[in-house]
C-alpha cells in the first residue's frame, strides 16, 4: 500500500503535478485497500497522463468481488464516496481477469491554499472544530473578510467604527477585527451568555451605552447583529459610534443583512478548513491501517495502537482485552507524558471496572470505582474524561479502547470519530494476529508430529540430531529424521537394530506435510514387519507414486545399524534414494563418501534398491545432511561446491557426535549473510 | 537470477537451451516451457543445461514431470550438457540414468 502511494506521488512529481499529489495518493490508497480488504488480491496501480489530468487506475484479480461501499462494510476504508469528493471523475472497468477503478485528476487543483503534509494534532488550529471554533482561533481564510466586513459596515452605517467579535469555546467574545474607533474590551469580560436577549434569539439589535456591548466597546450608541448559523453563534458584529441614539432600527435590519453573509464567508471558510483537516486525518488513518497490517501479532499491534492515538487524538489510551474467562482487564496503557503510564496503569487496574464493550460512548467508569487511595496516588488522572470504544472484528469482542484527556479539555468530535475509525482496523489487525498465531502453533503442533519423539540409546554409538525448520512459523518444512529400534521387539529382551532415517520431501506446505508424515509411518511399519531396507524402500515408493496428483519427490537416506560383536563398533546397511552421500569421517581425519547414488522417490515405477554396507569402528563418524547443508547459498556460492562439507567434516576430528553436529550446524548459519530460507536436518553417528 | 530460455527445432527433435540458474522462483518458466512443447505434440525434446550453473529440487522436480509426461504420450525427454553442481545432482539423485541421453550427433 505504501509502495502503491510511493509510485504515485513519484509518477506525478515527474510529470510536474504536485498539486493533485495529495488527493490522488488518497484517492489510491482507498482502492488499493478496497482491493486488499475486499477483492483479497493483488493489485496494480498505473496512472496515464493525459490532456487534461491524470487518469489513475487500480486493478484487482478478482472481478467477481463487488466495489465496497462503506455503509455495507463499516470496518475499513471509507470506499468510494471519498473519490467521488477528490476526483473530477471516476469508473470502474471488468475485462473478465481483473477489476479495475479509475479515477481522473484534473490538471491543477481547486485553489485554495494547499494543506501540509501531515495532519495537525486536533489540539492546534486545523482540527475538526465544532462550530465555535477550536481553540479560540479564527477560520485563517475568514481574516481578510473580517477586515473587509467592518470597513463595510462602518461605511455603511456611517460609524465612528466597526467590530467583529468572534465566540471562543469557553463563550468569550475575542476581537476579530475592527475598524474606526473601537475600544476593546479587557479579557474575560464579555462573554455570549451576557449578551441581551436579541443576540440570544439570532436578531439584530440597537441600543444605548447600558447595552454590556456597547459598555464593551465604549460606545455611546450601537447596532449589532449575530452571527448566527444553524449550529450555534460564531460572534457578533457591530458598528458603534461615540454619540448617543445614532443608529435606528434600519440601521439594524441592514446590519442584520451583513452578518448574514459574513457569516456564510466564515461558515465557508470554516468548512474549506474542516475539509481540509479531515483530508489530512484520512491519510492519517490510511498511514495508521498499513501500520497495523504490517504487524501479525497481537501483542505488538496492541501497543502500536496506543501509540498512534497518542498525543495525535488524546492524553492517554488504554486498550483492554478480554481473556479466556471472560475478564476484561487493561492490556496497555500509554499516556503523552510517559512519567504518568505507570500512574495511569495503577489506576487502571485498581479501578477493577470494564469499559461497555458493546457501545461506544463517554466512560468514567474507572475513576467511579477505584479505590480512594488508588485514586488520590494518581493526582489529576482520575478526574481525566474518557471515551470507550469496543473492539469487535468478525463477531468477536476482543476487548475495548478508551481514549482520556484532561477533564478541562473537551474532544472534538473529529477526534472521536477518527478514534472509532482506528478502533475498528485495530479490532482487525489485533483479530488478523490471533488467527496467524492460531496458524502458527497448528503448523508447529504439525511439524512436530513429523519428527520422532526422542532418540533411543544405542550401545558403542554416539547419536546427535539437528532440525532447523526454515523461515516462516506457518509453514511446515519438508525435512524429517528419525531413529528408532527395529526387529524383535518383546519386552523381555533389549533392543538389538535401530534404524534411522533422513528425508527430504520436495517443496513445503500441507503436501509436502502429507509425504512426509507417510514416509516417516512407512518407515516404522515396514520395520516392525522387520522388511529389508532395499524392499522398505520400493514399497515406500510404490506408496508415493500412489497418491498420485498429490505425490512429491522425496529423497531419502535409510539404514540399519546393527552392533558389531565385542562393542567393535556398528555395522550400518543403508540406501541413499537420491539423496546427499553420506560422508564419514576417520580418526585420522580422511573423509569418504559411505554410500552409492540410487534413483530418488515419487518418480519411476519399479526401482529396485541395493544395499550399501559399511562399518563404523570406534572413533569413525558418519554424517548424514539433507540438501538445505549442501545447498547453502552465499551469493553465487554453496556450501557444498569443491567438496565443501568434506573439508567441514574433515575439520572435526576428535570431536563427539554432539560437537559435530554443533559445529556444522553454526557453520551453516555463518557460511552466508541472510539466514538460510531451507530447512536443515543432520544426523551424527559416531562409534565410542 | 532469472531464466533464459532459447528453443530451436531440428527435424524431429526440439532443442530448449537453458542459461542461469534453476531454482523456486524461475523452475515455472522452465515448466510452462516444457509443458507447451509436450502438449503441441513433441516427441522428442532435448533440454540443453550447458550454461545452467545450479538446479534445486524444483528444478528436478519440472525435469521428472515433463519426463514422465513426455513418455505417457509416446515421446522422449532427456537432458545434455550438464556439468559441475547440475551433473552432481542429477548424479546423486539417480536421475542421470533416466534422464541423460546419448548426445544427438549434428
Amino acid at each position: 500500500m505504501a509502495a502503491a502511494r510511493r509510485f504515485v506521488r513519484r509518477t506525478l512529481s515527474d510529470w510536474d503535478m504536485e498539486q493533485v499529489v495529495d488527493d490522488a495518493m488518497l484517492a489510491t490508497s482507498e482502492l488499493a485497500t478496497n482491493a486488499v480488504t475486499y477483492a483479497g488480491t493483488s493489485f496494480e496501480v498505473s496512472c496515464t497522463l493525459e490532456e487534461e489530468g491524470v487518469r489513475i487506475e487500480v486493478l484487482d484479480r478478482h472481478p467477481a468481488r463487488q466495489i465496497a461501499m462503506p455503509s455495507l462494510e463499516a470496518t475499513s476504508g471509507r470506499g468510494l464516496p471519498s473519490i467521488d469528493r477528490l476526483a473530477a471523475s471516476w469508473g470502474v472497468t471488468y475485462n473478465g481477469l481483473t477489476k479495475g477503478v479509475w479515477f481522473r485528476l484534473p490538471k491543477t487543483a481547486d485553489p485554495t491554499p494547499r494543506r501540509s503534509e501531515r495532519p495537525a494534532p486536533p489540539t492546534g488550529d486545523a482540527a475538526p472544530a465544532p462550530v465555535s471554533g477550536e481553540g479560540g482561533t479564527r477560520p485563517r481564510t475568514g481574516e481578510t473578510s473580517l477586515d473587509s466586513a467592518v470597513a463595510t459596515v462602518r461605511d455603511m452605517l456611517d460609524a465612528d467604527g466597526a467590530a467583529v467579535l468572534l465566540a471562543d469555546r469557553e463563550g468569550e467574545l475575542v476581537p476579530g477585527a475592527s475598524t474606526g474607533a473601537v475600544s476593546w474590551p479587557p479579557p474575560g469580560r464579555l462573554t455570549v451568555a451576557g449578551l441581551g436577549p436579541h443576540a440570544r434569539a439570532g436578531l439584530p439589535w440597537t441600543a444605548d451605552a447600558s447595552d454590556p456591548l456597547a459598555a464593551a466597546l465604549g460606545a455611546a450608541s450601537l447596532a449589532a447583529a449575530p452571527l448566527q448559523t444553524q449550529s450555534g453563534l460564531l460572534g457578533v458584529v457591530a458598528a458603534v459610534s461615540a454619540a448617543p441614539g445614532r443608529f435606528d432600527e434600519a440601521a439594524g435590519r441592514r446590519l442584520g443583512r451583513i452578518a448574514d453573509e459574513l457569516t456564510l464567508v466564515l461558515e465557508r471558510a470554516r468548512l474549506g478548513e474542516l475539509e481540509r483537516s479531515w483530508r489530512g486525518w484520512l491519510s492519517f488513518v490510511a498511514e495508521a491501517s498499513d501500520l497495523l497490517a504490517g504487524t501479525l501479532d497481537s501483542e505488538r499491534t496492541m501497543a502500536l495502537v496506543t501509540q498512534l492515538v497518542v498525543p495525535r487524538l488524546a492524553t492517554w489510551c488504554a486498550v483492554y482485552t478480554v481473556d479466556e474467562g471472560g475478564i476484561v482487564r487493561p492490556a496497555y496503557v500509554w499516556h503523552a507524558d510517559e512519567t504518568r503510564v505507570d500512574a495511569l496503569r495503577e489506576l487502571l487496574e485498581a479501578a477493577d471496572a470494564a469499559p461497555p464493550l458493546d457501545s461506544s460512548g463517554p466512560w468514567n467508569g474507572y475513576a467511579a470505582a477505584a479505590p480512594d487511595a488508588a485514586r488520590a496516588a494518581a493526582g489529576s488522572l482520575a478526574g481525566d474524561q474518557a471515551y470507550a470504544f469496543p473492539l469487535v472484528a468478525r463477531r468477536r469482542r476482543m476487548g475495548a479502547m478508551v481514549i482520556g484527556r484532561p477533564a478541562g479539555e473537551r474532544f472534538p468530535q473529529g477526534a472521536l470519530d477518527l478514534a472509532e475509525e482506528l478502533s475498528r482496523r485495530a479490532a482487525l489487525a489485533i483479530d488478523n494476529a490471533r488467527l496467524y498465531t492460531a496458524q502458527t502453533a497448528m503448523s508447529s503442533a504439525l511439524q512436530r508430529s513429523l519428527l520422532p519423539p526422542g532418540i533411543p540409546d544405542i550401545p558403542g554409538l554416539e547419536v546427535a540430531v539437528v532440525y532447523q525448520p526454515a523461515g516462516e512459523g506457518s509453514e511446515v518444512g519438508g525435512d524429517f529424521y528419525d531413529v528408532f529400534a527395529c526387529g524383535d521387539l518383546s519386552e523381555s529382551a533389549p533392543a538389538s537394530r535401530w534404524r534411522f532415517a533422513i528425508g527430504d520431501v520436495c517443496g513445503t506446505g500441507p503436501e509436502a506435510a502429507a509425504v512426509t508424515g507417510l514416509a516417516r509411518h512407512a518407515l516404522r511399519i515396514l520395520a516392525a514387519e522387520d522388511m529389508p531396507v532395499p524392499d522398505v524402500l520400493a514399497r515406500l515408493n510404490r506408496l508415493i507414486l500412489a497418491e498420485g496428483e498429490r505425490a512429491r519427490l522425496l529423497t531419502l537416506l535409510h539404514g540399519e545399524i546393527t552392533p558389531l560383536p565385542g562393542r567393535a563398533g556398528v555395522r550400518i546397511d543403508l540406501v541413499s534414494a537420491g539423496h546427499p552421500p553420506p560422508l564419514v569421517l576417520d580418526p585420522g581425519g580422511t573423509v569418504r563418501e559411505g554410500a552409492g547414488a540410487q534413483p530418488l522417490l515419487g518418480v519411476f515405477e519399479d526401482v529396485d534398491f541395493t544395499l550399501d554396507t559399511l562399518e563404523l569402528r570406534s572413533g569413525q563418524v558418519m554424517l548424514c545432511v539433507t540438501d538445505g547443508v549442501t545447498e547453502r547459498r552465499a551469493g553465487d556460492r554453496l556450501l557444498g561446491d569443491g567438496e565443501g562439507l568434506e573439508r567441514l567434516l574433515a575439520g572435526c576430528r576428535g570431536l563427539s557426535a554432539g560437537a559435530v553436529a554443533a559445529r556444522i550446524q553454526r557453520a551453516v548459519r555463518d557460511f552466508g549473510p541472510e539466514p538460510s530460507n531451507d530447512d536443515v536436518a543432520l544426523i551424527v553417528l559416531r562409534a565410542s | 537470477m532469472g531464466l533464459a530460455l532459447h528453443t530451436t527445432r531440428h527435424d524431429d527433435r526440439v532443442t530448449v537451451t537453458v542459461r542461469g540458474s534453476i531454482d523456486l522462483h524461475s523452475s515455472d518458466e522452465l515448466r510452462e516451457r516444457l509443458k507447451s512443447l509436450v502438449e503441441a505434440g513433441h516427441r522428442q525434446i532435448v533440454v540443453d543445461l550447458a550454461a545452467v550453473d545450479f538446479c534445486d529440487s524444483s528444478g528436478l522436480n519440472v525435469l521428472v514431470r515433463t519426463y514422465k509426461q513426455a513418455r505417457e504420450q509416446g515421446g522422449v525427454l532427456t537432458v545434455t550438457g550438464a556439468y559441475g553442481r547440475v551433473e552432481n545432482v542429477l548424479r546423486t539423485t539417480g536421475l542421470d540414468r533416466f534422464l541423460i541421453g546419448t548426445p544427438p550427433e549434428g
